[in-house]
């Protein structure tokens, strides 16, 4: 276990453990997502409230629980590279932020689309929707907190203290829709049985788009992080061997 | 067509079309943007490092040209 911590610390061993999983995991998400989203949008039945509407749902349900499982993630990093100062791990935090931002956005943009005609808004300042903007400018706060400083070093420590403090917030957006009685609902209960409201053939397919779209932003979080290896390692001789090698796709 | 009758009526999304198809052409946009960015930016990168190697190789080659030349002022 020790070892294999240790070795995730080594730019170099990352990179090439990395580029041979990076095959895998495209062909993973790419049958996960595309069974999702042809089942959600062409094959389960249209809901009987809201019609067609609802097939927003299995891609603002997944992004919006992953955008905070996201920021916990970029956290841990942060907490890994302030402790321990281990490079690899500051590395990943800053890949993390802007597939972090993104994964926000969609979450407020297919939740304001949904709530056009369901809500009769496109905004409201509910707990669950502010909280989750708050989410998104911690994001975009981050990122920007670490190119204001010229030394790196100072950048990724103030990046890595802000994403500390902006934890906060995570329960916060959990447990809004609990705390606070405003307008996003809570979650529904998912039921095995066919007869019950949410039956399997509803809500399976955001499970194949859930998985799908956690494989695809780990994908991007993998290049983004190997980007930032070559970048920072550049002197180091197995990625000059790299350059030279003239080896400019994966 | 699963649970539509025509490839139309998928398209129309029982009149909720504007509201389906953005959300997912935004959540499209957001996956191309993942991918491609750090793509393009590996891409660029390489070329710029291997600029980088030939103006240094061409730099040293100078410094030994220069340095012969001097060398024969000298003898």
């Amino acid at each position: 276990m020790w070892q294999w911590l240790f070795k995730l610390g080594s730019p170099k061993w990352f990179y090439t453990m990395s580029g041979q999983f990076i095959p895998w995991l495209t062909g993973i998400t790419v049958i996960l997502l595309g069974v999702g989203l042809v089942w959600g949008l062409a094959f389960t039945p249209p809901d009987y409230q809201m019609g067609e509407n609802y097939r927003i749902a299995y891609i603002h349900v997944p992004t919006a629980i992953m955008c905070y499982w996201w920021y916990g993630m970029m956290a841990c990093f942060s907490g890994a590279y302030l402790i321990w100062r281990i490079k690899m791990a500051d590395m990943a935090a800053k890949a993390c932020v802007p597939i972090g931002f993104t994964i926000t956005a969609v979450a407020l943009f297919t939740g304001s689309v949904w709530g056009i005609p369901t809500w009769g808004t496109w905004w409201i300042w509910d707990a669950r929707l502010t909280s989750t903007l708050v989410m998104l400018f911690l994001f975009a706060g981050v990122m920007v907190l670490r190119s204001a400083f010229d030394s790196v070093d100072a950048g990724a420590k103030a990046a890595a203290v802000l994403s500390l403090v902006g934890v906060v917030n995570i329960p916060i957006v959990v447990y809004s829709v609990e705390w606070w009685n405003t307008l996003h609902q809570g979650a529904s209960n998912l039921s095995l049985s066919d007869t019950q409201a949410n039956p399997p053939e509803v809500w399976l397919p955001a499970f194949f788009t859930g998985f799908g779209i956690f494989g695809f932003f780990m994908l991007a979080l993998i290049l983004r992080t190997r980007n930032e290896i070559l970048q920072r390692e550049r002197r180091a001789d197995w990625v000059k061997d790299i350059f030279r090698s003239g080896k400019g796709e994966f | 067509m699963g649970s539509f009758d025509s490839f139309g009526d998928f398209l129309s999304m029982g009149g909720y079309a504007e509201y389906v198809w953005s959300a997912y052409a935004f959540f499209a946009l957001v996956l191309v943007f993942n991918v491609w960015q750090p793509i393009l930016a590996r891409k660029k990168y390489f070329k710029q490092q291997l600029k980088r190697e030939q103006v240094l190789a061409e730099r040293a080659q100078a410094q030994q040209n220069s340095e012969e030349i001097s060398n024969g002022i000298t003898t």
